[in-house]
């Protein structure tokens, strides 16, 4: 089958690999019928998240057709069409049960290293990096989903692919960011990116009661996007100072909530974003916290920081006072997808929400290497690229 | 049976013949989703090891009390010995070792308590192999990149996962752009 297959830093190439076959006994293959590109991949594009290797197939937003099935399959059927999870979840242990598939105990059999790293393990992730189980993603051909009853959400006849794709990854992260935030009628969240999980958020911010949402990003295709969902925007480069905007924007108290859907590679024209930039160059700092430290200076007293964005390692000058003296709530996290599928979906066969206006770009799986070049370097124009694959 | 935890806590701290109990450097621990009484008679039959203990081939019953263990590498690494119970307490704890003259040093103990809030069992599990002179423990943490510690952590994550959700998760034997694969040229990269 083709795959797309991470090589090194910025080289994504199309690889003729084997077919996934089934490994275990919960283990469905899946014949992919459309996948995305995540504005995460691009963290592996830029080689910033570790313990990536050479022809690890990428994609966690995924999709397709039910073509066989483990001999402890009970819930799926062969031909059934699902949407995949990002995340892994074994379906059975503590935290499965408690819904925080995100969490589980059990699906990343890299779990040593990740102990070692960050105290205990998460759950394992399709083609992200060995640190979480090096699980071959889904911009590909077909893929192999372990724990197929768990990891999977069975979408009726009649409904497009585009409408249905992103409950894998972008629309329940932007959602459960905005669930994080705690919003109650009338609050005014502030939401740093206006990229897709950004914009999920927007979306998932307003379903959940907020009144005001304002989008803060330097992309003008990305600010007129989030105008279109009802958004005010705020373009940080033509701000002196960002503070001093939103303080203007929210009587002078900040907002109730600000989430951080930007992560570890953040912009910025500060003098500490400077700073991010070059230590990252030289490989002393592991992330750009710029958006956070923003984010939690911002807030309101008693307000919460939401982030979806990813972080990986050790974050510098972040302003902890700052968010000790206000009363500061923080919430963050890889989202527990399966928990949000079911939901979603039911908001989107009731026309609610369509998560498909986020998509600029459609692609064959033969034109994903020049993809991921054109998601990197035309963040204005290129928003979301989806992958037709069969 | 089912004991309180401070019942538990004070059969832990009860003295027994042998080593590992309270060697801390050695002892790794977990909760499994199951009852004690699950978990011990899961790990007092020999032929679960092979089901979840990494690299362990075959084991197999010789007499009370003892039996052959073969620990075999996909390379073809290979090596036997004979063990025996030390102690045996129903339900609570089991310790082990090897055979004098055996051609690997193994002992080891693992104790199974209640957990709080129904979760389950916490089993510690205390393990150490080695050869007189240590050449084996070198070439085994070499060829493995395991260290017996690394191995009693992978081996209990191993038992959790097979006992909470039937497999062990893997991704051995999946595909991926480092096989060589047939020649093939899209004339796109």
């Amino acid at each position: 089958m083709k795959a797309l297959c991470w090589q090194g830093k910025h080289d994504v190439q199309l690889k003729q690999v084997r077919d996934p076959a089934i490994l275990n006994p919960k283990d469905a293959i899946i014949k992919v019928t459309t996948a995305a590109i995540c504005g995460s991949d691009l963290h592996l594009y830029d080689g910033v998240i570790p313990l990536m290797e050479k022809g690890d197939i990428l994609g966690h937003e995924t999709m397709g057709e039910v073509v066989e099935i483990g001999s402890a399959v009970k819930r799926l059927n062969i031909g059934d069409r699902i949407v995949i999870p990002f995340n892994i979840g074994c379906g059975s242990c503590h935290h499965c049960n408690l819904e925080e598939y995100s969490a589980c105990d059990n699906s990343n059999p890299n779990a040593l290293m990740a102990e070692r790293l960050y105290g205990h393990s998460g759950a394992g992730l399709f083609g992200y990096s060995h640190l979480y189980g090096g699980y071959a993603g889904g911009q590909a051909e077909y893929i192999r989903v372990p724990f197929a009853d768990t990891n999977s959400l069975i979408i009726p006849a009649g409904i497009d692919d585009e409408k249905v794709l992103f409950l894998s990854d972008i629309f329940p992260t932007g959602y459960m960011a905005a669930e994080n935030c705690n919003i109650k009628q009338g609050d005014t969240v502030a939401i740093w990116g206006a990229g897709p999980v950004g914009q999920m958020a927007i979306r998932s911010a307003f379903m959940l009661g907020a009144e005001r949402v304002i989008s803060i990003d330097h992309y003008k295709g990305r600010l007129q996007m989030a105008r279109n969902i009802g958004a005010e925007t705020i373009n940080f480069e033509e701000e002196e100072e960002l503070f001093d905007e939103i303080e203007r924007r929210t009587g002078g108290h900040g907002p109730d909530a600000c989430i951080d859907a930007v992560g570890l590679e953040a912009h910025g024209n500060t003098f500490m974003a400077g700073l991010d930039r070059a230590k990252m160059a030289v490989k002393l700092g592991t992330d750009r916290p710029n958006v956070l430290r923003q984010a939690i200076q911002t807030c309101r007293k008693g307000g919460t920081v939401s982030v979806p964005g990813v972080y990986g390692g050790f974050l510098d000058k972040i302003p902890f006072g700052a968010a000790f003296g206000k009363g500061l709530t923080l919430k963050m996290g890889q989202t527990h997808t399966q928990k949000y599928m079911k939901p979603l979906l039911t908001r989107i066969l009731a026309d609610e929400v369509d998560p498909s206006f986020v998509i600029t770009h459609r692609i064959n799986i033969d034109d994903g290497p020049k993809a991921y070049k054109t998601f990197n370097n035309e963040k204005d124009d290129c928003i979301k690229v989806v992958i037709k694959m069969h | 049976m089912e004991l309180s935890q401070v019942q538990n806590f004070e059969l832990a701290r009860a003295p027994i013949r042998n080593y590992f109990l309270d060697d801390k450097s050695h002892q790794v621990i977990t909760i499994v989703g199951k009852s004690p009484a699950e978990v011990y008679a899961f790990w007092t039959d020999l032929e679960n090891f092979p089901r979840f203990m990494k690299d362990i081939t075959e084991v197999t019953r010789v007499s009370e009390g003892k039996s052959h263990w073969v620990f075999q590498l996909k390379s073809g690494f290979k090596v036997e010995w004979d063990a025996e119970i030390v102690e045996k307490r129903e339900g609570i704890m089991l310790s082990w070792q090897s055979l004098p003259d055996s051609e690997v040093e193994t002992k080891g103990s693992v104790w199974f308590t209640s957990a709080p809030r129904k979760e389950g069992t916490i089993v510690s599990l205390s393990m150490d192999y080695s050869v007189p002179g240590g050449k084996l423990t070198e070439l085994l943490t070499k060829i493995t990149a395991e260290d017996p510690n690394s191995l009693s952590k992978i081996n209990l994550r191993r038992l959790k996962a097979y006992l909470e959700t039937g497999e062990i998760p893997t991704t051995e034997g999946q595909s991926s752009g480092r096989e060589e694969t047939p020649a093939y040229d899209f004339g796109l990269n």
